[in-house]
């Protein structure tokens, strides 16, 4: 299985469109704990936290599914993310994903391919790039 | 509202104690459903030592006190975080203690780093998040 992912570098995911709502922020603001604007705790609302972008994941998920692999077999390695311009509630974003390498690595419990998935975003009504994001997932071939 | 001054620590303090449900309401909220994460017998299955926690739940954590942290400094206003690089070093566990902290280095007049690492109740560093902040 692993020595055939490298063949699959370039593999992209569907385009797709979300909207993130106020509630759908703020609950995730809430879940992680966010602030912003001063000492006293309180959820973001207007300004979304970067790791919102984790919300946007159906690509990756999408090419781990195309590549074979159950998701229970994969571990978070890195992340990236380059902010570019702001997410604010309610405004449509586009994304796609791409498998844009492939390392493989053996240990003594597991054959391993660290897979890097690189997602552009952009907001659909002017195409702006809202961020980029660079995913190093672990794939684990149990021995 | 205090002035930064290069290689400023900040001090760790405690984001939470990892909960089963905890680990559920961030599944909800993210759209990570990875059972790693919430099912005991499916994590034993793939090699783990139990349910952990997802990488981007103790991420956002170090997000979140970076924001806080941010905000309490005056001399910040105009700058902005422009990139987010994190490593995952160690896994998080159900019941782990997480608390976040670290440092400032002032790189330049326009820039400035800030490192933060989430750690659990014995000390040990689970992840690692290196920001850049320009004007």
């Amino acid at each position: 299985m692993i020595s055939g992912l490298k063949a699959k570098i370039g593999l992209q995911s569907a385009e797709r469109k979300i909207t993130l709502s106020e509630t759908e922020m703020k609950d995730f603001a809430v879940c992680v704990q966010a602030t912003v604007g001063n000492t006293v705790h309180t959820p973001i609302s207007s300004v979304a936290i970067p790791t919102v972008f984790t919300i946007f994941r159906a690509g990756e998920f999408e090419l781990i599914d195309d590549l074979g692999i159950q998701l229970k077999q994969v571990l978070h390695a890195e992340q990236e993310y380059k902010l570019l311009s702001p997410l604010l509630p309610g405004e449509e974003l586009g994304y796609r994903t791409t498998l844009t390498g492939v390392m493989e690595k053996k240990s003594a419990t597991a054959n391993m391919a660290f897979l890097i998935f690189e997602t552009d975003f952009f907001r659909i009504s002017d195409s702006v790039r809202l961020a980029a994001a660079k995913s190093t997932m672990v794939y684990r071939e149990l021995k | 509202m205090t002035e930064i001054s290069s290689e400023d620590f900040i001090p760790f303090k405690v984001a939470g104690t990892i909960t089963l449900e905890w680990l559920k309401e961030f599944a909800r909220v993210s759209g990570d459903y990875n059972p790693i994460h919430q099912d005991e017998a499916v994590a034993k299955a793939m090699g783990l030592p139990g349910v952990i926690a997802h990488g981007m739940l103790i991420s956002s954590l170090v997000h979140s006190r970076a924001c806080e942290v941010i905000a309490d400094y005056r001399n910040l206003r105009c700058f902005h975080v422009s990139v987010s690089q994190t490593r995952f070093r160690a896994m998080t566990f159900l019941g782990d203690e997480i608390s976040v902290g670290g440092q400032w280095q002032v790189t330049g007049s326009n820039e400035i780093r800030l490192e933060l690492q989430a750690r659990n109740q014995k000390g040990e560093t689970n992840v690692t998040t290196a920001f850049t902040l320009v004007r």
